[in-house]
């Protein structure tokens, strides 16, 4: 027997339909769990109880006269505090936007209100996506679930943090250089950072108008799957958002294996920058296990990690200072030091800069595009080069230091999912991410999850997850 | 600006500095990577790349 925030949103959906379960006692499970749980987290900096428990009752309402509004009928989630929620403020983890209520709500946030979700609350951030763990701002920094004094990622923390807790499900992050994927990382949960275009952003304030995405964080590769399925498709609000094709089922070759598929493996990409033996190990495991299930797993060759990082900082920095560029004259002092310190050298960047990362850019999406994913259908790739840091070893200015391996993949735009493949010999966790041929999310979710299915070490919680609700004996 | 603002933004000086520093620096890696600046190139084709992704023979 399950407990209640151990269940998958499918197994979930199941009860729900079946009568056996309410979405009300799902939503109280979860806030009971953050109550008692958030106070050592940090992960969120607002919780919407009255009216989580409200729009459970409606779900509750309408499955029983007939209406379904399909996989997340009744689901709990939560978004980081980025995105817009019509009557709640958004304030980026930051002074300068406590008094900033939106008005409507992002398109992510209807798509899943539209669809029947719960919304539990507002998830900490690094200040507007970009800074890092600060303790000179309006909330303190989300906690590692695993380790309080280990870093646990940014930007997107509360949202890894609650998953990787149990204390939502499912949560809403944003990814500009890997801000889903390190979190997913430290926290060993399941990141998506869908193809640049798939997932609309309008709603979501922006650190990059070039590198944004959205997507979701999860406790397995099925629940992130039921996530994109719901917030996937074109929004004419968003210049990015492509006008694709109906969405693919993203749900139905999740048990498909890997016999047929090729993936490369770019080794040179992180052991060349000196990654850690623990990591180093981890990954080829990975490999190894790809292989034994059917893949053919053959090394490649990437461009040098330092082009796309040059890129993507040069990029992220240019046009977040160009979204900063007021806010920094007016209340400068009231930003955080580190995304201070972070956005002001976007001021000192040409046109010419970024006239020729732009250029590189493309240079770099049609060398991955035309090369390794012509004739491979994903990629392995490390997702940070060693197992956390303690956050009080952070340094008090901002260190330009780069052990992710993630912004390549937001410059060229191709999707890339990070899961956990067990812990480190500190008992800190280790992931890894696949990367996909654009807008071929569903490749990427059937290798994770045939990967998910046959190692335990993908599907690592911390005990405060697996522990019981902390007030009731709820089970399913 | 609050002289407890000025003193702020003051203290964070080095660090934005080393900031700036290392964006110049990274610049520079772009610049030495482009091998010409006569070819064209659509800066903003990046659906065009995504949308054209084959699959392996």
């Amino acid at each position: 027997m399950k407990a209640l925030h151990e269940l998958s949103i499918r197994e979930a959906g199941h009860l729900l339909r079946s009568g056996e379960l309410t979405a009300r006692a799902l939503a109280a499970d979860a806030l009971d769990r953050i109550t008692h749980i958030n106070r050592a987290l940090h992960a969120f900096v607002l919780v919407t109880g009255e009216q989580a428990l409200r729009d459970a009752e409606l779900a509750d309402r309408e499955l029983a006269r007939g209406v379904d509004r399909g996989l997340l009928h009744g689901i709990p989630y939560a978004v980081k505090d980025i995105y817009d929620v019509a009557g709640l403020r958004t304030t980026c983890h930051s002074r300068l936007m406590l008094h900033n209520v939106a008005r409507e709500n992002s398109t992510v946030v209807q798509k899943l209100s539209d669809g029947g979700a719960v919304l539990l609350g507002k998830l900490a951030t690094h200040e507007f996506a970009l800074g890092g763990p600060s303790f000179d701002l309006p909330f303190p920094p989300a906690r590692n679930p695993w380790s309080p004094p280990h870093f646990c990622g940014g930007s997107s923390s509360g949202s890894a943090v609650a998953v990787a807790a149990g204390l939502t499900r499912v949560a809403l992050g944003s990814d500009t250089s890997g801000s889903i994927r390190g979190p997913a990382f430290h926290c060993a949960v399941v990141g998506l950072k869908p193809s640049y275009g798939l997932v609309s952003r309008r709603g979501v304030f922006p650190l990059s108008y070039s590198l944004d995405h959205c997507g979701p964080l999860a406790w397995t590769v099925e629940d992130a799957a039921c996530i994109l399925q719901t917030i996937a498709g074109h929004d004419p609000a968003d210049p990015a958002s492509e006008r694709l094709d109906a969405a693919p089922d993203y749900l139905a070759n999740l048990d498909a294996g890997l016999h047929g598929l090729r993936i490369g493996y770019p080794r040179h990409f992180w052991m060349d920058a000196g990654c850690s033996s623990d990591v180093a190990q981890a990954l080829d495991g990975v490999a190894q296990t790809f292989s034994r299930l059917g893949a053919t797993v053959d090394e490649v060759s990437l461009p040098d990690f330092e082009l796309f990082s040059a890129c993507g900082r040069v990029i992220m920095t240019a046009e977040g200072y160009a979204i900063h560029e007021r806010m920094l004259g007016e209340a400068s002092q009231d930003y955080g030091r580190y995304t201070y310190q972070r956005l002001v050298p976007g001021a000192g960047l040409t046109a010419a800069d970024l006239t020729q990362a732009l250029r590189l850019r493309m240079q770099l999406a049609r060398i991955v595009n035309d090369g390794v994913l012509r004739t491979h259908h994903a990629l392995l790739v490390a997702v940070n080069l060693a197992t956390a840091n303690r956050v009080k070893d952070f340094p008090r200015d901002w260190s330009p230091a780069m052990s992710t391996r993630t912004i390549a993949f937001n410059v060229t735009g191709h999707p890339a999912l990070a899961m956990p493949c067990g812990l480190a010999r500190g008992g800190l966790p280790i992931g890894f991410q696949v990367v996909g041929r654009g807008f071929d999310e569903a490749t990427l979710l059937r290798i994770a999850a045939a990967y998910e299915e046959a190692t335990a070490s993908a599907r690592v919680r911390p005990p405060l997850a697996t522990a019981p609700s902390p007030s009731g004996e709820l089970h399913a | 600006m609050a002289r407890s603002g000025i003193c702020i933004i003051a203290d964070r000086y080095e660090g934005t500095l080393a900031n700036y520093a290392e964006m110049r620096r990274l610049a520079s890696v772009i610049r030495q990577a482009l091998q010409s600046d006569s070819e064209p190139c659509g800066l903003f084709s990046l659906s065009a790349v995504l949308r054209g992704s084959k699959p392996p023979p």
